[in-house]
């Protein structure tokens, strides 16, 4: 594979590999700037299976280092906005030996005193094979460094030769680069030979307008984002009939915000993606446009349901933590996700919620996803977000905070919240308290922030 | 205080009661047991009752207390035996609360009294 990517890029030759917000790139001026950064890196004595600190978010120059680091069997670490704190969990965990820091160009600095624990990466060097290190957007404490074959992650998503028929696919960098779905979608652009097309910020409005301007037709998204644009109107604002297929991942979709979606794209198909950063993204099947059931669909993946809990196995899978226990793997090697499911008589699958985010009630659990889209079905809810608040009474209430459709009241929403759920939910699942917000609070990784119980 | 403090809880009371098929008496609000044996609330109405109470007490008074905390909890003569009570129990919490805002030195001075 590390032999045939040049090759492959330099057959492509004028077809467009990148649209970033400077200019437009061809996959010859790729291929090109991986060679003229093969260089540079050795001037730099980044040496093969070094780590390497990779600075920066989707860009011509930073989609150039990543494919260079891994031609240069290197460990890399992809860290969008590197702050002190990310800087020092990264320095602490992966031992990492250079910093590159793209901008406009890309410059390399040595980090001095680093060098990893002995053994750390000897599986790499074994393999001959190239590193990646994912930085979780765990919502509590320290980040965790999820250490991956590169190689084998590569072979999965640039093995098979797609030859694509007609125009070649615009596909939308909406995820980061540092996460698991961004790098899928870079990968999946470069294997149809498509063109990555990179916004220069990631507003509901931006993401929009780019669609519009370039004919995008794939756009690789989060349900709370997708709830962004049809809460602020954009999709009416702007010309999105170019797409033809919206993914839908990261965290689950609640059915009635999916028929929101619908409503609002009659004509898109709507996909869900699984994955995670453990194992990788899957290929999966929806059951249709209109429902949040869908099947791993993936020769690279097995799943099994213990305990209501999905459980991946894949050959993506990570190799370990760098500074957190491994006990998220089964000692039959499955990765336990922390996703409840359910399965379908047709074997599709649906994502309920977050283990972790279950309410319990005096013994009564509530699955805040189960609310979110109960109350999105309420014309006078625009969105919402459900979870638990300790007392030492019932151990835990529901919580929700909502953002109204128009001008009201803690007390009148309080009140339409609980005339909306009584009788569609258990008494013990209508929230105790309602909070009115302007807005939900999202990620950076635009999942629905939700306090854990 | 205290008689602007049984009409929140009255308040909280008669909008509950629209929804209660068993009313809860208004007549003699402060003797009325909230829980336990005789108590108008199971646990769960309890909560939903004093976060109602919280709630109010937030828009009048402009503090935040918790009446579903360890401390309220544990109280030997339980806040929860009576309205009365409860009463007394928000009184003491809405004072400290209060007194808390009163003991605290200038947000500024912390690190000048540190930095000197």
């Amino acid at each position: 594979m590390r032999d045939m990517i040049l090759g492959r890029f330099d057959e492509l030759g004028d077809r467009t590999a990148v649209v970033d917000p400077v200019a437009a790139y061809s996959y010859r001026d790729l291929a090109d700037e991986i060679r003229r950064l093969g260089t540079t890196m050795a001037e730099h004595w980044v040496l093969p299976h070094d780590v390497v600190i990779l600075n920066g978010d989707f860009s011509f120059p930073s989609i150039a280092a990543l494919l260079a680091l891994y031609l240069n069997r290197n460990v890399l670490v992809p860290v969008v906005s590197l702050t002190e704190a990310s800087l020092a969990t990264v320095t602490r965990s992966c031992a990492p030996q250079h910093l590159m820091r793209v901008g406009a160009g890309v410059e390399i600095e040595a980090i001095p005193g680093a060098s990893p624990a002995a053994g750390t990466y000897d599986r790499l060097v074994a393999a001959g094979a190239s590193g990646l290190i994912l930085l979780s957007s765990g919502s509590t404490g320290e980040p965790k460094a999820i250490l991956h074959n590169l190689d084998a992650i590569v072979a999965e998503k640039l093995g098979t030769r797609v030859r694509a028929a007609g125009r070649p696919a615009n596909i939308l960098m909406f995820l980061l680069f540092d996460h698991i779905g961004g790098l899928n979608s870079l990968l999946g652009a470069l294997r149809l030979g498509g063109t990555a097309i990179v916004p220069q910020s990631r507003t509901p409005e931006e993401i929009c307008a780019l669609i519009e301007r370039h004919g995008i037709r794939l756009l690789p998204t989060s349900p709370t984002f997708l709830n962004l644009i049809l809460i602020g109107g954009y999709h009416r604002e702007y010309d999105l009939s170019s797409l033809r297929l919206i993914t839908y991942g990261t965290e689950p979709m609640p059915q009635e915000l999916l028929a929101r979606v619908n409503a609002a794209f009659p004509k898109i198909r709507l996909l869900q993606t699984f994955g995670t950063s453990e194992t990788g993204i899957s290929t999966t099947v929806s059951e249709s446009s209109r429902s949040t059931y869908f099947r791993i669909d993936d020769a690279n993946v097995r799943y099994r349901i213990v305990d209501g809990e999905l459980q991946l196995k894949s050959r993506t899978q990570f190799l370990g933590y760098l500074n957190h226990p491994n006990d998220v793997v089964t000692e039959d090697d499955w990765f336990r996700t922390g996703d409840l499911v359910e399965q379908n008589a047709d074997g599709y699958i649906t994502v309920k919620g977050r283990a972790k985010e279950v309410i319990n009630v005096g013994g009564e659990k509530v699955l805040p996803l189960e609310l979110e889209s109960i109350l999105l079905g309420s014309p006078l809810v625009d969105d919402c977000v459900v979870y638990g608040k300790p007392n030492a009474i019932t151990g835990q209430t529901v919580c929700a905070d909502i953002r109204p459709h128009g001008e009201m009241t803690r007390a009148e929403l309080r009140r339409h919240v609980v005339d909306y759920l009584t009788g569609k939910v258990d008494a013990f699942k209508i929230p105790t308290k309602v909070n009115l917000i302007d807005s939900v609070t999202v990620s950076d990784r635009f999942k629905k922030k939700r306090v854990l119980p | 205080m205290q008689d602007r403090l049984l009409a929140l809880i009255t308040g909280v009371v008669e909008e509950l009661n629209e929804r209660r098929t068993e009313k809860i008496p208004t007549d003699d609000l402060p003797g009325v047991v909230l829980y336990g044996d005789e108590g108008v609330f199971t646990s769960m109405h309890l909560v939903n009752f004093l976060v109602r109470v919280e709630e109010v007490l937030e828009d009048e008074f402009d503090v935040e207390i918790s009446l579903t905390s360890e401390k309220a909890v544990s109280r030997r003569v339980s806040p929860f035996s009576s309205v009365k009570r409860l009463i007394g129990f928000i009184e003491e919490e809405v004072r400290l609360a209060e007194g808390d805002v009163d003991d605290v030195p200038g947000a500024d001075a912390v690190p000048a009294l540190l930095g000197g």
